[in-house]
């Protein structure tokens, strides 16, 4: 972020308070091709080809995946030019044992060869393949066996598998085979399959998942149903989901977030990896040991601690160095109240009333976006900023000062309330104050401290909403808060008030999930 | 035979197919060709201290100032630009606006979603790639262009600050990170230092095959597409097409190049959750430890190729770009009275009534002009085959995206280097006033390179005319 320096733009929400609507135009997203993100084309090559299909250093140089999508990426020189080598890097991988991948005893036996290609091409097109694709891609398997005539059409197979592995039909989802239906377009079977792998299993459909949009079963509720269960028992799909949640509250960034090493000699890179790892247990026991609604990620108590975090939530401490469940004070609420969110909500030296409040208003309540401070003031923020007030003197000052007043007020007491919380998350009782929500729907009134303020929102299903509108948006590919996005929630499921099982059910069986507008 | 190459097979390097390939260009230049132009922008982060930036002195009579000291070995290179504006009119925040208007010349109308509500789409190319696409003098070589960015991290996970090309409208070009994969881009397109000619001609004619294959894929992709994703496929179609050309030239070796070595692989930016490390927060000014050796030796190598690559004429336009606007990069010992502090380079500028940050920013832009300057030099050493050095005949504007860290744009700091093959007289101190736009500079730069004046960038807001800072 570096400052307003121009006006706000339409579509930005700048000017909503809580609750206010979105000028949303209705319908649905239009039909697209959507490309894999480069760790995605990690993943399919490692899915089709093999584990060693890529590097663990090429791997990690392809990035991570991003719970709150900016926008689709485009297929530029120096991005082809990555996938075109991760699968030189893949194709190599299988030198010397390319007839058994393809199930040929003779790399020269056409038929074989074409069978084999054609089931790579199958799974990673994400749909059968045509006769006439199989032809060019055969072409591709010729010009090699002109070309290299030494190696009995290992390299010519090579060859032709590498152009199914770069061709856009690997690349690219689509979103627009389906005949036109009224004045919409539901995904053919492939497609659905396609967008429910990308969701899920962050690559192409596997091979079940495939054979359900095969026989259309998928297109059926009880289909769909068997196909979500299955994939929500796969390990991968499990670490998957659970990162993304953790992504949904920055947990992953306490490991590069510091802390002033003289105010908190505690906060250790060991620290924050228990942090971490606190976060992590408290999602998955969650999600998946105990099915648990996704409400109680902000009002569950249960939690895990090793001795280090055990001495920072003052509870009694595990033996050895292990972790263990407990049951964190009264005073803790969810993973909102964990030290990992709490730490990366703060400065170095203190906590921040704008961070923590700028992130519970658009990543737990999903209310639009408030611009950054106008040029103008940027001074007169820094002098504050710079001066010994407390936080609460600050969150004072902007309250009562125009035109601080106008967006501080739609968040600076959510962040107010979690004064209460130190910047490394201990709780500070003595810290805790009553904060008056009048004026700021629908949480009007005084609230008492942060249990009491996840409490209200779990009335309403406020976070269950938000979370179930951002996974949508993750689940189409579209960015937060855009145009697209805002079509998307004329179409949005229900708020999940049931666990990640109902939540992905609701997703991937909705209408904004599986229909697209036709094109004027 | 695979496309991707060994660091051992560069090394050895010298195979009769590469030598000969030299020879056949160096002979061309021998029989009077003369050096090709080139285009290199180079971006350092966060504008200037103006007051220890401004030179004075005349305009051929001047002492370089305490941060643009360091360019003393390529000031009869080099005029420092004085009274340059920065129109920012669209929308966006400071680093982000300035760095698409910066490049493109065109304001911008349209946001990002997300990203801190300031992260803007570029309305049109960028100044690197139009003078490419209308310049024949930059023509020609296999890679038409190359994009390099030393350090990625910024903010909220903005798109504008991280790039510094854009093909059109909204279409950013990504930059490459990782210094070695700049070097599979232009080196490793097929192993030079191995195998007979009519080997390395089979195998580039089957990985030919490969992206055709591909071509027809996407052609019939899009005509089932709707209209929406036309633009989207035609870019992917140009980058296709941009590889295949790599592979209709002769493979080049990089020793032949001038580099010696490929540059080391690592693991970028990875946090102990294995999590790519992406953004941090600009409310976080102290970090851990000090990244100025890392982030010097990414540079150093990013450059190397492209000082070969220059050297071979494998491509004639490159963006560089030492960090995003919104700089995160860490700083240890810059900050004055505390030697251990580490600070990050753009968390630290917001600081704006702390009195000792804008001595630290100015030992940081000083960091960065003796990094630049170093690069620059080794422009200036390398001797380019049709005559000069390779420093004579590129022009390097080295431009920032704002003015000053409070985000201003006004009377921003601008350099540019070059030699007579691109009609640019060094030693130079022009000092405008009133104020210039910065699309005048790319006018300049325009007639240097032979591109047909670009009128997008030629609107009254946005300019006033060419400057002068050509020869003749």
């Amino acid at each position: 972020m570096g400052g307003a320096g121009g006006p706000g733009a339409p579509g930005t929400g700048t000017n909503g308070g809580p609750g206010a609507a979105n000028s949303c135009e209705t319908g649905r997203i239009g039909g697209r091709a959507v490309p894999l993100a480069p760790r995605q084309y990690v993943n399919v090559l490692r899915d089709v080809v093999g584990a060693s299909a890529v590097s663990d250093n090429d791997a990690a140089a392809s990035g991570d995946f991003v719970f709150d999508t900016v926008d689709l990426p485009w297929i530029t020189t120096s991005t082809l030019d990555r996938l075109l080598r991760l699968s030189d890097g893949a194709v190599e991988s299988l030198r010397g044992k390319t007839g058994t991948f393809l199930g040929c005893g003779s790399l020269l036996d056409d038929a074989c060869v074409r069978t084999g290609l054609s089931k790579v091409a199958r799974r990673t097109f994400k749909r059968p393949v045509q006769p006439a694709e199989l032809d060019g891609i055969m072409a591709v398997r010729q010009a090699g066996i002109a070309a290299v005539a030494t190696d009995q059409g290992e390299s010519a197979a090579l060859a032709a598998l590498q152009a199914i592995l770069i061709a856009p039909s690997t690349i690219y989802r689509s979103e627009f085979l389906a005949g036109v239906v009224s004045a919409e377009v539901a995904l053919t079977p492939h497609e659905r399959a396609a967008s429910i792998a990308a969701f899920l299993l962050d690559s192409v459909p596997d091979e079940p998942l495939m054979a359900a949009a095969d026989d259309g079963s998928l297109m059926a509720r009880p289909g769909l149903e068997a196909q979500v269960d299955r994939l929500l028992a796969l390990p991968r799909v499990r670490t998957h989901l659970t990162r993304l949640i953790l992504q949904a509250f920055n947990v992953p960034r306490v490991y590069t977030t510091p802390k002033d090493s003289k105010l908190f000699p505690e906060y250790t890179p060991a620290l924050q990896t228990s942090m971490y790892e606190e976060s992590r247990r408290f999602v998955e026991d969650l999600l998946w040991t105990r099915s648990a609604p996704l409400g109680e990620l902000l009002t569950s108590r249960r939690s895990f601690v090793d001795a280090s975090l055990a001495k920072l939530y003052g509870v009694a401490a595990p033996s050895g160095d292990q972790f263990a469940a407990t049951d964190l004070p009264v005073g803790r609420s969810g993973i909102l109240t964990h030290a990992s969110v709490l730490s990366v909500l703060s400065r170095t030296e203190v906590n921040s009333v704008v961070a923590r409040g700028l992130f519970m208003r658009g990543n737990v309540l999903c209310l639009p976006k408030i611009p950054g401070p106008p040029a103008s003031v940027q001074a007169q923020v820094a002098a504050q900023l710079d001066a010994k007030s407390t936080q609460r003197e600050l969150a004072a000052f902007r309250a009562m000062t125009s035109p601080c007043m106008g967006c501080h007020q739609q968040f600076d007491r959510f962040g107010l309330l979690l004064e209460a919380y130190d910047p490394i998350g201990r709780h500070l009782p003595a810290q805790a104050q009553t904060v008056d929500f009048t004026g700021l729907p629908p949480l009007n009134g005084p609230l008492a401290d942060v249990p009491a303020l996840t409490g209200r929102l779990e009335q309403d299903q406020l976070f269950e909403r938000c979370l179930s509108d951002r996974t949508l948006s993750y689940a189409l590919s579209v960015s937060n808060n855009s145009q697209e996005r805002c079509l998307a929630d004329t179409a949005s499921p229900a708020p999940a008030s049931g666990s990640i099982r109902d939540l992905v059910l609701t997703i991937v069986d909705s209408p904004a999930f599986n229909n697209r507008s036709k094109e004027p | 035979m695979p496309y991707r190459t060994t660091r051992r097979n560069f090394l050895q390097g010298g195979c009769a197919t590469a030598v000969a390939f030299w020879l056949r260009r160096a002979e061309a230049f021998a029989q009077g060709a003369t050096s090709p132009k080139r285009f290199l922008v180079i971006h350092h982060p966060v504008g200037t201290i103006k007051s220890n930036w401004t030179c004075m002195g005349s305009e051929t009579d001047f002492t370089l100032s305490r941060i643009l000291k360091p360019f003393e070995p390529v000031k009869a290179n080099m005029v420092v630009l004085d009274g340059m504006d920065i129109i920012a009119r669209g929308v966006g925040g400071g680093h982000e606006q300035g760095t698409v208007v910066m490049m493109t010349g065109v304001r911008p109308t349209q946001l990002y979603p997300g990203n801190g509500g300031d992260d803007p789409k570029s309305a049109g190319p960028s100044v690197d790639q139009i003078f490419l696409n209308g310049s024949p003098s930059l023509k020609g070589p296999p890679i038409a262009s190359l994009q390099v960015s030393c350090d990625d991290r910024v903010d909220v996970g903005e798109f504008s600050t991280r790039r510094l090309s854009y093909s059109g409208a909204a279409a950013p070009m990504d930059p490459y990170l990782v210094p070695n994969l700049t070097y599979q881009r232009v080196f490793g397109t097929m192993l030079a230092g191995s195998g007979s000619p009519d080997t390395l001609a089979n195998a580039r004619l089957l990985k030919k095959s490969v992206l055709d294959f591909g071509l027809g894929d996407l052609a019939k992709l899009r005509s089932l597409a709707p209209s929406s994703e036309y633009e989207r496929l035609d870019a992917h179609e140009a980058a296709i097409r941009e590889l295949e050309r790599t592979f209709d030239s002769a493979p080049s070796s990089a020793t032949q190049c001038g580099l010696t070595m490929a540059p080391p692989e690592y693991k970028p930016f990875v946090d102990g959750a294995g999590n790519r490390i992406g953004n941090g927060s600009y409310s976080t000014v102290n970090a851990k430890e000090g990244e100025q050796a890392t982030h010097e030796m990414i540079g150093k190598l990013h450059f190397a190729v492209i000082r070969a690559a220059f050297q071979c004429d494998l491509t004639r336009v490159a963006t560089f770009q030492w960090s995003p606007g919104t700089n995160h990069v860490a700083f240890q010992g810059f900050y004055p009275g505390d030697p251990q502090a580490v600070k990050m380079h753009h968390p630290l500028s917001h600081e704006f009534n702390n009195p000792m940050v804008p001595e630290a920013l100015t030992l940081i832009d000083t960091w960065y002009s003796e990094r630049t300057a170093a690069l620059l030099s080794s422009l200036k050493d390398t001797p380019d085959l049709g005559g000069g050095t390779l420093l004579d005949n590129t022009l390097v504007p080295y431009v920032t995206e704002v003015a000053r860290a409070d985000h201003s744009w006004t009377d921003a700091p601008f350099l540019v280097f070059g030699g007579p093959g691109v009609k640019l007289q060094g030693n130079r101190l022009k000092k405008y006033s009133p104020r210039r736009p910065l699309n005048d500079l790319w006018l300049a730069c325009a007639q240097a390179l032979d591109c047909p004046t670009p009128t997008k960038l030629m609107t009254s807001e946005m300019s006033t005319g060419p400057l002068n800072i050509l020869m003749g």
